[in-house]
């Protein structure tokens, strides 16, 4: 027993080493890069520099307002959406909500890429609007359209788990619709709405693909922008100010984060209720004509940009129409030829799928100990993986560098593809441990010990009961740990080195090339590739459902 | 004011909830709509509420029309209050500002100053014993709480019409007495038309001026709670309200005949019966004899004790069931058969 005992703690040990040195080293290393120079010791220097001057004031009065305006602008669309959707008997409603889940599964570049086809000057949209892409407000919508999933899925659980009575009570009050949704149902989802919108602000600061495409053209600077320029203008000193940006914008991530958990402690007017799908507004034969609305918002937003980029690639040079005498394959040929954009594919799946291997055991394992069996350690151990998650990609991927650049016992990782791995892995932990999370707490402990009364040894216990059990929950996170892997921009657009591009990578230096159509095409291949890769996955989840019932 | 339900329908889907509905509430009335699950009682209340438009038919509320297959008066435009069988209870407001809701957005509303409404919310308040949690959120409420500040709320106007919905199905069976009577008495001193939907029996009789029982969707029967008790039209209401046994047997007349030739005189049961052939009687209107002084013979299968007397449950020789009222203090075995004989009506008081 004893034995066993010390066993374990050597155990613990090690393991809290491991994940301390993987998860928390990069980011101390940043803190002290901006606080050091080299033979000089301690030093203020760095960010006398940043903040004398007015150019990163600019930079960080940009972010804010962009910020906040895509805030907004997501948190409008994504109530109104999820209004409709939750409380009105629209017709064709299951379609109409996967049609509008589509930007959470196409990652934000690409659907950027789109828009730059839809806007170009030669195009209709250009004529009708006269709206320019490259601008603040190309900006801001290129977020919203992005990032109102986040607040429309979050509004719509909670829109639906509200008892309808509640509004009746307020109607027969004496309030009527409009009033009664001001009344009651915004004030119990405001918690909720907030939060979302906190989301897509925390979600905004940490992107890259949308700033770098229409922002840098447009030479509007915000700080995931202004970092990475700084980062790859290497100068002398070009670590140093990065690590101080970096410290600024992980300071006001880290304040909206302390926001949205203060907002959530104080959540009194929270109610479990089972969500009812039951519509409560029949809009009689109205409900055509608000699937046609809804149809069209969803074609102009989500759909038609994302033909438009197919069509562009299949045309010879920008802004070419489409037609049967126009069409054709030279930029996906060109795609096919060029070795490293089949690289960038390559790398991707490779890469991706190890994360997911390595994720979901870490995920699984600290999940199980914190969760299911209640280990104090295991739950700090949570804290310190999730924390990452929290810190913006490109800060990571400068942590990573001033970490990992110079060579450890011989051994270097940057410059290769370890170092893309180490920040996915980093990365995506938390998304796998969220979803481990959730499988365990549906599982009732009785489970595993009728397994143990059963006779069941540790492997036959997992095997039979544990996986079975939370498969379906932790599958899903595997999912989309996959999908943002393969997808991943933000942090590979740092750590990248020639052999070792993504696709993001790839897309993102045809696109400064100007290379706009080969994008085009290359972004469509993938589109394809992940399309037939869900519907493959799709149908084997199918068929292995039906076996296990046969 | 009175409100009048002319010839109503509601259909979902092909689905007919309720069936050429007539029915009148007068002013001042406590109607209890009395009905197993299904029958078309809440559909009822939500037509009268406004949450839903009749497929045909006219619902009046103090002459004017509020609904017909055309036209609905939304709810809010309805003088009326409404206790819902959750509650619905806002969350996110307190006791206070719950009731004040309807007060400050209701056009029927007769309390416009904060004088009149502080005045008004202490008087609800007091009413239902509430006066002392003001501030409370209803997570920080008991069931018993949550439905005092239901009730506050919706008689905060004093609405010309009150609907419940089962306002009592989520209590405990003490909390239930209890509420039952405050509800009884509140209408005794406030006055009020209340329309009271129930699946309880119990609550029907103990409360209601005026019960109408439904089944199906349709009307089964309406009356005061004696007459509904010791004078059911047809066997649903015998058998849902009075729990009556149904004896299967032979009219001839005014005489009933059944077992193997016992008969019975009765001059007061409701043609529905004789067609059918059912002679409706109340477990105490049976008496066990033994079991060669009547034809009419069945097995003890279950004794229920009681306190002052004991359900004997038989099973007949036709396999049908019937229960019968025996005194304490009589000696009853399982298993064994006895006769059984329906006691003349003249015992029965009504």
């Amino acid at each position: 027993m004893f034995e066993n005992k010390k066993y374990r703690y050597v155990k613990y040990f090690i393991g809290i080493t491991i994940v301390f040195f993987i998860f928390l080293w990069p980011l101390l290393s940043l803190f002290s890069e901006a606080f050091t120079v080299k033979d000089e010791g301690f030093t203020l220097k760095y960010f006398m520099q940043v903040f004398s001057d007015p150019g990163f004031k600019k930079v960080i009065l940009n972010t804010l307002f962009i910020n906040c305006c895509s805030m907004v602008s997501a948190g409008i669309v994504g109530v109104f959406l999820a209004y409709i959707m939750a409380y009105t008997d629209i017709a064709f409603k299951n379609i109409l909500h996967k049609l509008l889940l589509i930007p959470l599964f196409i990652p934000s570049y690409i659907v950027t890429l789109a828009w730059m086809q839809t806007c170009l000057k030669s195009g209709l949209l250009y004529k009708l609007t006269h709206f320019e892409l490259y601008s603040y407000g190309g900006i801001i919508l290129m977020f919203t359209v992005c990032q109102y999933p986040i607040v429309y899925l979050m509004c719509l659980s909670h829109f639906r788990r509200i008892p309808e009575e509640l509004e009746q009570a307020a109607v027969v009050s004496g309030c009527n619709r409009l009033e009664s949704f001001f009344k009651v149902i915004f004030p119990i989802t405001k918690i909720t709405i907030v939060n979302a919108m906190l989301l897509v602000f925390l979600s905004c600061l940490d992107n890259f693909g949308i700033v770098a495409f229409v922002g840098i053209p447009a030479n509007i600077q915000v700080l995931s922008t202004d970092i990475y320029k700084t980062i790859v203008s290497a100068t002398s000193d070009s670590y140093g100010l990065s690590a101080v940006k970096g410290i600024v914008l992980s300071v006001i991530s880290l304040i909206m984060m302390g926001v949205t958990q203060l907002i959530s402690r104080n959540n009194k007017a929270e109610n479990c209720e089972k969500e009812s799908m039951e519509p409560r507004i029949l809009l009689g034969r109205g409900k055509y004509v608000a699937a046609a609305l809804m149809g069209c918002f969803v074609a102009v937003f989500n759909i038609i940009p994302l033909l438009k980029l197919v069509s562009s690639a299949l045309t010879k040079a920008q802004g070419v129409k489409l037609s049967p005498a126009t069409i054709c394959f030279d930029n996906f040929a060109k795609v096919f030829r060029n070795a490293k954009s089949m690289n960038g594919i390559k790398n991707s799946i490779f890469l991706a799928i190890l994360t997911v291997m390595i994720c979901s055991v870490i995920g699984i394992v600290i999940s199980y100990l914190s969760e299911y069996k209640k280990d104090k350690i295991a739950s700090k151990l949570q804290a310190v993986v999730t924390f990452p998650y929290s810190i913006p990609g490109i800060i990571l991927g400068l942590a990573l560098i001033l970490t990992y650049a110079k060579s450890f016992h011989g051994i270097t990782i940057y410059g290769t593809i370890w170092i893309l791995l180490l920040s996915y892995v980093i990365r995506f932990t938390a998304v796998s441990l969220r979803y481990a999370n959730s499988a365990f707490a549906q599982l009732d402990s009785s489970m595993e010990e009728a397994a143990q009364i059963c006779g069941a040894n540790n492997p036959v216990k997992w095997k039979k009961v544990i996986i079975p059990l939370s498969m379906g929950t932790i599958s899903a996170g595997m999912g989309l740990v996959m999908i943002y892997s393969m997808m991943e921009l933000t942090t590979s657009s740092l750590l990248w080195s020639g052999g070792s591009e993504t696709i993001g990578v790839v897309i993102f230096n045809f696109t400064s090339a100007g290379l706009s159509n080969m994008a085009s095409a290359y972004s469509s291949i993938i589109l394809m590739v992940v399309g037939i890769v869900a519907v493959i996955l799709k149908i084997v989840t199918k068929l292995m459902k039906k076996i296990k019932r046969a | 004011m009175a409100t009048v339900i002319k010839n109503l329908n509601m259909c979902f889907d092909g689905y007919q909830a309720l069936k050429n509905v007539d029915l009148t509430i007068n002013n001042g009335e406590f109607v209890a709509i009395l009905g197993p699950s299904g029958c078309g009682k809440t559909t009822l209340l939500r037509l009268l509420a406004g949450f839903l438009k009749p497929t045909e038919g006219v619902i009046e509320i103090d002459n004017n029309v509020v609904a017909d297959n055309k036209n609905v008066t939304s709810p809010n435009k309805r003088n009326i209050g409404m206790v819902f069988q959750s509650y619905a209870l806002w969350p996110h407001m307190t006791v206070r500002q719950q009731v004040l809701f309807p007060m400050k957005h209701s056009i029927f509303s007769e309390y416009k100053t904060m004088q009149e409404q502080n005045d008004r919310i202490r008087t609800v308040l007091k009413l239902v014993n509430m006066e002392t949690m003001e501030n409370r959120y209803p997570s920080e409420l008991s069931g018993g709480q949550k439905q005092r500040v239901a009730i506050a709320r919706a008689i905060a106007n004093e609405p010309g019409l009150l609907l419940m919905d089962e306002p009592l199905s989520n209590l405990d069976a003490e909390l239930k007495i209890e509420m039952r009577r405050e509800i009884s008495n509140l209408h005794k001193r406030v006055g009020g038309t209340v329309l009271y939907v129930t699946h309880d029996q119990a609550e029907a009789l103990g409360m209601a001026d005026k019960i109408v029982i439904m089944s199906q969707g349709e009307i089964q029967q309406i009356g005061t709670p004696k007459e509904i008790f010791n004078h059911p039209v047809n066997p649903f209401v015998a058998k849902f309200v009075g729990q009556s046994n149904l004896i299967k047997g032979c009219w001839y007349g005014d005489e009933f005949v059944y077992g193997r030739n016992e008969t019975i005189v009765d001059t007061e049961v409701a043609p529905s019966f004789k067609k059918e052939n059912y002679y409706p009687v109340k477990a105490d209107g049976l008496e066990m004899v033994n079991k060669n002084e009547s034809t009419f013979c069945g097995t003890v299968k279950e004794i229920e004790f009681q306190g002052f007397q004991n359900k004997v449950i038989l099973e007949m020789e036709d396999a049908d069931s019937i229960q019968v009222f025996v005194p304490g203090d009589k000696m009853i075995r399982e298993g064994e058969v006895y006769g059984i004989r329906i006691k003349s009506r003249k015992n029965v008081e009504i």
